[in-house]
This record gives structure tokens, sequence and C-alpha cells, in this order.
């Protein structure tokens, strides 16, 4: 019993919301407070995570666990952040230039890695992967893309060749709705388990 | 509500029915459900996963995501809770039972949910550590860092990256390659699945990225909704098909 | 392992072992000489010995009678009547060669002499004593064999107390010493005999702890002989449930609750015996290490599923690949998944020649190898003391540990092999050549987007949307990225902005993510826009617009806190995202409640293909994605030239990454032909 109310309550939830999406007009009200609980517990669960990132770290740094430093790095900038906003408010100019002038270099440094590891794995993907019809499918739609996006082709302003990138530039679209296809047919079956209750917690 | 459905609603509407009733169907069908068609890439993917979860009695880091209700309330966020507590059964009493990292509160706590109800199915509930289950980043830079940092360790002998997760997770995978740690991705985005793909994982795409956790589970539901997969694959290909003629025979506008 | 025990030789007196070299008995102190007598050679002096030795040796290697023992009894007229049983003894024992010659001497007596007869007569009663110190060590051989087998046949008699000597009075600390030296011939003969016995493996895998255990109980509970509970034990193990399972059943609460520790430890010890008996092929010791702790987790579990798999047994005519899978789909049930490295690898298991049996056979393919390492045994270990030899379990745990040494490295199914990290130097050199590239483009000189270039089709759809908004016409911007992408998408949407902004839109700001609060004061700065238009924020994102989109009573009062929320004035929501994911949310979860809103995207690059569906289906008005669609404003942080040059680089990469491939295909097989 004490598994199996959890578990009621989640389906009847479920099925109550999907029910209401039906009959919208008279079920508004509670699918509107249905959904606000939701954002409510996601805000609470945010906060239990934090929490317990927060002292997971804590743990760390007083055991000297290898790494404490970086732990001792996340706490400080935690706290001094949340004292900071908390202070001056997040819609604070100072505290938002702060934190941007923090985030956002870090943010872009590491995008800009994944960048040069692109360029790498450019050039391994092949080494590694080998010949298959897979590589050589992307191998030859990224060859083409990267040619066309280089846009030399298109400044030569010839019509038909014009219309033949055209073509070609709807080609992923085909691949990505068959693969959205795919992954909404799995997510549609993952829904289905979640809400009859067949997706357990770990010790069904 | 129900009249003003459009003709793609009705369509979803039909296609949610037909899917629930293939599921129903396997569910209760006599005969086991063992789907014979499953690919190559999640066999794989699924053999590799007990490899490293059994054999080796090393830790398997998996990457949860970091989008359930972050910015989108999607499901698909959701996806890798199955695969952790698939792998997580297998590997409870291992020197370093699986560690999973999620980029999301609740999926954060859904995940320690998972590893909880997995020890106490186990009736080692004294074994079960929350440091199991972390909270590392909420956002997908600071998530991929943090899951970056946490994958050269002696310890780990392989990274599952299941959930929703953004082309960065690239960063992840490289870090991998570079310990030489076999990872493997199975991302429901599809941004996310490119990464995976040139990131030298064992990739799943489409659909296969639920049906490792399925391959692993073994449960008759999983083994169902594999199934069900299956048939309404084939039945949307059906009605694409038909579709496509309707429309060149002009009966559809 | 044979020689080394038959190297102690017995004492012709009392029947006791004695090390090789030993004259005398340790045990009666009798003169052991007859042993070290070469069968059929007389005793002779030492001085007589020394002289006469290379002779004797010479005329042994010349006879080739002696190489087979000569079947042929004497001619019964040629011996005397009165000593025919000592000449048959003697014709059995001796060679031909002897005999002949003592037949000689016996038949001329005067060149045998008084002296010579006197000597006969003493050789005749030593070749008795040594026929008999022969006779029984033959039968001490056959004693121990006997004791060996009975030994084997009741594992567990070796720990009880020695109720019942053995008939040829052989001491305890014998028997230890023989039940610590393991014979070959013994184990064939144990083997044979107790085959049913054993035909699960079970005694071979009990410890004696477990083996005392079990046997306490039984006595406990049934009185029974001590023998019985290990029988029916091993019989219940056959279909693989834990003997200890019934007395599990049957306990309380609190012993419940160790089952678990109990399942795990019988588990654990049998199927670790179990390993430690098998010539330890690689697939095979991972399948092993796979079975124990897939069975220690699966034997925890509440819930296992019967029926839910098919038996290889449904499945006839597999070869044996086949059968490996299909031992994997069956050996997979929700509590205990298996996946037999063989499945994976059939070649491999071809030339291994693994049997693959099914799992109902008597007599496992474990048991069927069990022998291959025994017979591998060094079989010259007559210098090793008794007390140095080891035991069969730790012969086998040391064959274990030394192909578990020789395992390591390899390449296991199931596992991706090993990569060899690319070197930093690489790594290094190409980032060089990316950043050099990228700044001297950037140095060179502004290259904006030239505007007479071709735009995608989306992102014309967009430019046409915005053209389409008049003044006073409201337009959500919903501001959905991170740090990192800002500045991509900050390029795309500050001139956007602009555009709106001086087209007299009104514009009205939301982000979903914390960040956006800062990231928008960077974006309204590029956009000229004044600064104190109001961000909100909106925690849950679009999950908390359902509710006023699903509600008209609320969305007609408006809300104060959140004017954004209201999203029926709006004509146009343009996210500004770089998550693909997040756009679809919103076009699948906001839009079929309302009708009248447009939606149009400026999004990253990488995320653009998932849109074109939604764009092509007129979910989305428009989007804009990347550089290629910049020019749609005017752009003036973006330059042309390093985008082109990165792409170029990218380009580069891709190709000599084919090329390399190429040539290392093509170095192979040249290698390959040259083998």
């Amino acid at each position: 019993m004490k598994r199996a109310l959890p578990l009621i309550a989640g389906i009847l939830s479920g099925l109550v919301v999907l029910a209401a999406m039906f009959f919208v007009p008279q079920s508004g009200g509670i699918l509107a407070m249905v959904l606000n609980w939701v954002i409510i517990v996601a805000g609470v669960a945010l906060l239990v995570a934090i929490a317990s990132l927060v002292l997971t770290h804590l743990r760390f740094i007083a055991r000297g666990k290898k790494g404490f430093l970086l732990s001792l790095v996340l706490v400080i900038s935690f706290l001094a952040t949340l004292m900071f906003g908390l202070i001056r408010g997040v819609d604070d100019p100072v505290f938002l230039k702060w934190v941007g002038a923090v985030i956002r270099p870090i943010e872009t440094a590491l995008l800009g890695l994944v960048a040069l590891i692109m360029m790498s794995a450019a050039m391994k993907i092949f080494r590694e992967r080998g010949w298959s019809a897979l590589t050589v499918s992307f191998g030859v739609s990224a060859v083409i893309f990267l040619i066309l996006g280089l846009g030399f082709l298109q400044n030569l302003n010839i019509p038909v060749l014009t219309e033949v990138i055209r073509l070609v530039e709807t080609l992923p679209m085909i691949g990505a709705r068959g693969l959205l296809i795919g992954i909404g047919i799995g997510l549609l079956m993952m829904a289905f388990r979640v809400l009859f209750g067949m997706e357990g917690s770990g010790n069904d | 509500m129900l009249s003003a459905l459009t003709i793609n609603d009705q369509l979803a509407l039909a296609l949610g029915i037909l899917g629930l009733l293939f599921l129903l169907i396997n569910l209760l069908l006599l005969k086991k459900n063992q789907p014979k068609h499953i690919p190559e890439s999640t066999k794989q993917a699924v053999e590799h996963l007990l490899h490293v979860s059994s054999e080796e009695g090393k830790r398997l880091v998996v990457g949860l995501g970091h989008a359930l209700t972050n910015a989108s309330f999607d499901l698909a966020g959701a996806s890798g809770l199955s695969l952790q507590r698939a792998l997580l059964k297998r590997s409870l009493f291992n020197d370093h039972p699986l560690q999973s990292y999620s980029g999301d509160g609740v999926l954060a706590c859904l995940s320690r949910m998972v590893v909880h109800g997995a020890y106490r199915g186990a009736l080692a509930s004294e074994l079960f550590s929350g440091s199991l289950s972390q909270l590392s980043g909420t956002s997908p830079l600071a998530y991929t860092a943090s899951l970056t940092n946490h994958i050269p360790d002696a310890a780990n002998a392989g990274l599952l990256l299941a959930g929703q997760m953004s082309p960065v997770v690239l960063l992840a995978l490289d870090q991998a390659d570079r310990c030489s740690i076999p990872s493997i991705s199975a991302i429901t985005s599809l941004s996310g699945q490119a990464a995976g793909f040139i990131g030298n994982s064992v990739n799943l795409m489409g659909e296969d990225v639920f049906n490792a956790a399925g391959r692993l589970d073994q449960h008759k539901s999983s083994l169902a909704s594999l199934s069900a997969q299956d048939w309404l694959r084939v039945a949307i290909s059906i009605g694409l098909l038909l579709g496509a003629i309707l429309k060149m025979g002009g009966v559809l506008p | 392992m044979t020689e080394d025990h038959s190297e102690l030789n017995l004492c012709p007196n009392c029947s006791k072992e004695n090390l090789p070299m030993a004259t005398r008995c340790v045990h009666c102190g009798s003169d052991m000489e007859a042993l070290f007598t070469i069968f059929g050679q007389p005793q002779i002096p030492e001085e007589e010995a020394e002289e006469s030795l290379p002779d004797i040796i010479e005329e042994i290697r010349n006879d080739p009678s002696l190489q087979t023992p000569s079947e042929e009894p004497p001619s019964p007229e040629l011996v005397p009547a009165n000593r025919i049983d000592e000449s048959i003894l003697d014709s059995e024992q001796l060679p031909d060669w002897l005999a002949k010659v003592r037949e000689r001497a016996q038949g001329e007596e005067d060149a045998i002499g008084d002296l010579a007869s006197g000597t006969m007569a003493m050789d005749a009663a030593r070749n008795e004593e040594a026929s008999a110190g022969v006779e029984g060590e033959f039968n001490a051989w056959i004693n121990r064999i006997r004791e060996k087998s009975q030994q084997e046949n009741s594992v567990r008699a070796r720990q009880l107390p020695s109720e019942n000597e053995e008939p040829d009075q052989v001491p305890e600390w014998l028997q230890r010493i023989r039940a610590l030296r393991p014979r070959p011939e013994e184990d064939i003969t144990h083997e044979v005999k107790t085959g049913p016995t054993y035909a699960d493996d079970l005694p071979r895998e009990w410890t004696d702890e477990a083996l005392q255990e079990l046997r306490r109980q039984a006595l406990s509970e049934d009185q029974e002989q001590e023998t019985e509970p290990l029988l029916s034990a091993s019989a219940s193990t056959e279909d693989e449930e834990t003997p200890v399972e019934p007395e599990l059943e049957a306990a309380s609460e609190p012993v419940q609750e160790e089952s678990g520790s109990i399942e795990e430890d019988f588990h654990n010890i049998p199927e670790d015996e179990d390993a430690y008996f098998v010539p330890v092929p690689v697939e095979d010791l991972n399948q092993f290490t796979e079975v124990e702790e897939d069975s220690v987790v699966g034997g925890t579990q509440e819930e296992p599923a019967t029926g839910e798999i098919e038996s290889p047994e449904q499945e006839p005519g597999q070869d044996t690949p086949e059968l490996a899978e299909i031992q994997t789909e069956e050996v997979v049930p929700e509590e205990a998944i298996v996946e037999p490295e063989a499945s994976e690898n059939p070649e491999q298991t071809e030339l291994e020649s693994v049997p693959v049996e099914v799992e109902d056979e008597t007599k496992t393919g474990v048991e069927e190898q069990e022998e291959e390492p025994e017979e591998e045994q060094p079989t010259d270990s007559a210098a090793v003391p008794p007390d140095l030899l080891l035991l069969r379990d730790q012969q086998d745990r040391a064959s274990l540990l030394a192909s578990l040494i020789e395992q390591e490295g390899r390449v296991t199914a199931g596992k991706q092999a090993v990569r060899k990290p690319s070197g930093k130097a690489g790594r290094l050199a190409l980032a060089l050549l990316l950043l050099i590239g990228l700044i001297v483009s950037m140095l060179i000189g502004p290259s904006p987007m030239p505007t007479d270039a071709l735009k995608s089709m989306p992102a014309l759809a967009l430019g046409d949307q915005i053209q389409t908004l008049a003044e006073n016409d409201k337009v959500l911007v919903v501001l959905d990225y991170q740090a990192a992408t800002s500045r991509e998408l900050e390029a795309l949407a500050a001139p956007m902005l602009d555009k709106l902004h001086v087209q007299g839109v009104q514009l009205s700001f939301l982000t979903t993510q914390p960040s956006g609060l800062f990231l928008a004061q960077s974006l309204l700065a590029q956009a000229e826009l004044p600064e104190n238009t109001l961000v909100e924020y909106l925690p849950g994102s679009y999950l908390n617009l359902i509710g006023w989109a699903v509600n008209p009573a609320i969305s007609a009062t408006g809300d104060d806190l959140l004017r954004a929320k209201n999203l029926y004035p709006f004509r146009l929501v343009l996210l500004v995202s770089d998550s693909s994911d997040n756009i679809r949310g919103w076009l699948e979860q906001i839009a079929p409640w309302i009708e009248s809103l447009n939606f149009a995207a400026i999004t990253t690059q990488m995320e653009a293909p998932v849109l074109s569906p939604y764009f092509d289906s007129g979910q989305l008005e428009g989007y804009a994605a990347g550089i290629a669609d910049g020019n749609i404003g005017m752009q003036s942080t973006f330059s042309y030239r390093a985008y082109r040059v990165g792409l170029l680089l990218m380009l580069v990469m891709l190709l000599l990454g084919m090329i390399s491939k190429g040539e290392e295909d093509a170095i192979r097989k040249e290698e390959e032909r040259a083998e």
C-alpha cells in the first residue's frame, strides 16, 4: 500500500490531465491548477536538488576528498551569488552584469571548444567508424552542405543551380521528419508506460 | 474542444489510440514478447552496458540530461531513468555502483528515487547513498562542464548519455574518448544525436533510444511496448504511403 | 601427478609410506633395501654391483625381451618339482635371460658348486622377500585407489571425524596427504565411478563450511545418514535453486531479511568455484562473471517474471552461434540478464570450440572441459615434497588467475576496443590552425554578409512575416538561450528587433531561463531598445502559459504580475532559442490552444534542421538560423570572411579524414595481399 498509493496518485493525475485536455472549457480550471502544482513541485524539486548538491560538496570538503578544492569553489560561488542576489535583488543591473561577466566568457569558450572538437571529430570519424552507409552518407552530405554554406554557388546566380540548391536544402527535413516520427513513437510508448504505472522507481 | 480538433489533431489522436491498442494487445498476448528486430546498434549498446556494469565492476557514469522541466516539459527528458534503473540493478553490489548526473531538479530527484528504489528492491537500503545521483549544473553548459569533469576517473568504465541534451555534450564525449572510456549516447534530441554520432560513441537514433532500456529491462511492459512500437511504425508507414497515393490521386487536398 | 604419488615407497613390513630415498622404514624400522633392487636382479654386494652394473645395464638394454615382460611360463620339465611354485613366481617376475641362466646353472650342478648353491638359496630367499614386497606395494596401491575412490564418493568424509578406519590401517595423516595429492588416474576413476553423483558438479563447488552447515541442518531435521543431505542438496541444485531456500522460505520475517545475503553467498560461492574449474576461455570467464553478478542481483528482486523468454529448446535447428544467440535471449530474464559473449563473436566461438549446451543437459560444457587442465598438469613432481603440493581448487584458482592475466588487454565482445586517444600535438595543431585562420581573416578587415546573398526559404518567410506586422501589433519575444550561444543569436535577433521597433510594433519580452535576465540586457543594448524595457521571467516555461491558454476566464482578466501570460493579444510569438526541443515544445504544447497565434523562431544553425519539418507543415511561420540567414538586417558584429574560413577548414579536415582512411585501407589491403 505504501508503494501503491503514489503510483495510484500518479496514474490518476495523468489520466485526469489527459481527459481534461479534451474537455477544456469545462476543465480549464482544474487543468490550470494541476499545471501550477507541477510548476511548484518542479521548483521545489530544484531547490531540493541544489541543497543536496551543496551538501554533497560540503561533505567532500569536510572529508578532504580528492578534488575538494573544486567543491570549495562551487560552494563559495553558490553562496556569493545567493547572498548577492538576496541583498541586491535579481533585477539589479549590477548583479546581472557581474553574473553575466562570469558566465558568458566561460560558456562561450566552451562552445568554442566544441567547434574545435567538431573539427577534430570530422577528421577522425572515418577512421573510428570505418566505411558504412551511415558514415558515407554523413560524409557526402557534410561536404555538400559545407560547400553550400560557403555561398560560392549561390553567388553564381544560375537559376537552375539555385533550384537545385533549394531542393538539396530540403533534404535534411526528410531525415529530421523520420527521426522525429521515430522519437514520437518511442515517446508515445514511454508515456503509456508511465501513465499506467509500468515505469517503476527501480524496485519493481 | 473535441469538435474543434483539426485534421492533424485527429490524426494524432488516432495514432495515440492505435498505439495504446497495440500496447494492450502485446501485453495481453499469451506468447512471450521477444522483439526479433532489435537494431544492431542497440544490441551492441546493451551488450556493452552489461559488460561494463557487470563484469568490470567499475563505475558506469550516466548522464541523464538537463531538460525535463528546465525550459520545456518533455517526457523524453526522463528516458534515461529507465536505463539507469536497468543498469543499476546490475551494479548494486559492485565496488563502484552506477553514478548518475542530472541537469534538472526534478530529474535529479527522480533519479535519486530510482537509486533508492533499486536498493530497497534488493533489500539493501543501507547501501543507498545519495551521492550516487547528483545534480550537476542546471544549464546545458554547466551540466556538460560538470559531467566532463567527472569523466577522467580511473574507476570509470563507461559513459552513458541518455536523455535530452544539447550538442554541447560533444565535450563530454570527447573527454571520454580521450580517457579511452567507451561511451554510449542515447540522446533523445536530434541535435544531440548528431553530436553523439560525431563524438565516437555507440550512438542510438530515433526510437532506438527507447529500445535500449526495454532491451535491458526485459520487463513484459517494456518488451510489449517495443513490439507495439514496431507495429505502430508499420502502421504509420502504411498510412504515409496511403496518404501519398491519395494525395497524388487528388483525393486529399 | 601419478608419478609423484607412486614414488613414495611402501614399507614391505608395515605398508606405510616412506620417502623414495629412505633405506629404512621410518615407522617400523625394517629394512627397505629390497625395494631398491631391480626386479629379477639378485641383490649383490656393493663391490660386485659396481663391477657388474654396466654389464647388466648393457644387457638389459640389448635384451628386447626386457622391454615387454615375457608372458611365457618356463617349461615345467626344466623346473624341479619341489620348487615349481618359486619357479613360476620367478618366471613371472624374472626376465627370460635370467631364468635361462639359472636354469642352466641348475642343470650343471658342477658348475655351480656348493658355494654357488648356497648363494642361490640365499638369492631365492631374497627374491621371495622382494616379490612379497612388490606384492605388498601393489596391494597398497590398490587399497589407495579404493580408499581414494571412497573419499571422492563422499567428499565430506575428510572433514568428518574418522569414524571408519581404512582396512589397510592407513593413518589419518596419510589420508590427508593423499587427499592433498590429486592423481589423474584416480580422478579419472572418480569421474567414471562417481559421474552420476557429480552430474551437476555441485559437490566440488561446496566449501567445507557450507557442507558442514548443510549436514548439521539435515541431521537436526531428518535424523538421516550423514551423506544423504549432501546428495539431496546436490540433486536439488540441478534446477539452479539454492538448497537453503526451503529453510529460508520457512523462516520468519527477520530471516527473510537476511535471505538476500544468504542467497548471494550461495550464488557467489558455487559459481566462483564453478568458474575455477573451467579451462577459462576469455568468453567463458566473462560469462561466468556476468552470471554470477546478475544472479546476485536477480536473486534480490521481488517479482521475477516467468514465462516471458523463450527457452532455447523451443527453437531447434540452430547452429552454434545461433544457439548462443538464443542463449543470450534466453538467459536475460528481467531479474538476471546474461549476454554470453560467445554470441557476440561466433567466429571466436568456433575457433575455440567452446561447447554451447542447453542448460538442462546432465553434464555441462564446464564439466566436460574440467579434465583438460588436469591433463595438462605437470607429471613430474616427484621432487616436490607432499606438503608443497596444491589442492585442486588452488590449482584451478591459479589457472584462472593465469588466464585472467592472459585475458588482460584483450578486447572482449561487447566492449569497444580501447582506443588510442588522439595525440595532444595533433589537437594543438588543429586548434592553432583554426585560430590562426579565423584571426587572420578577421584582421584583414570587416566583412559583412552580402545583402544579395541567397537566403533560405524559412528566412525569407520570416522576413515576409515581419513585413506584414503593422504599427501597434503585439509581438511576444521569448528569450530562451544560454550565454554560450548568445553571440550567435543576438547577432541574428538584434537587427530584427530593431526593425520591429522601428516599425512601431509593441514588443514584450519573456525569458524562460534565469540567465535570460542578464542576457536580455545585452540584446536590448544591441537592438538599441530602451533600457527600461521589461523582461519577465516565466518559471515553468510554456507550461505556465497553458493554464492561461486553456482558461479563458482567467485570461480575460489579464494578469498584473506577468503581463505576457495572456497570449491572446499577441499576433506573433518570436522564439529566440538555442534549443530546437524548446521550440518544439512551444509549437506542440501552446500553439494548439491558441489558433490565432503565429510562431517564428531565431535559432542556431545546429538546431535549424530539426525545425524544417515544422516550417514545412506551417506550424512555424519562418525561422532564421545562423549567419547564413543573418542578412535579414544590419549585421556589424559578424565577419563573413571568418565564417567562410571556418567552414573551409572544416571541409578540409573532413576531406583529409576521408583520404587518410582511404589510404589506411589501401595500405592494409596491400599488406594483406603481400602476406
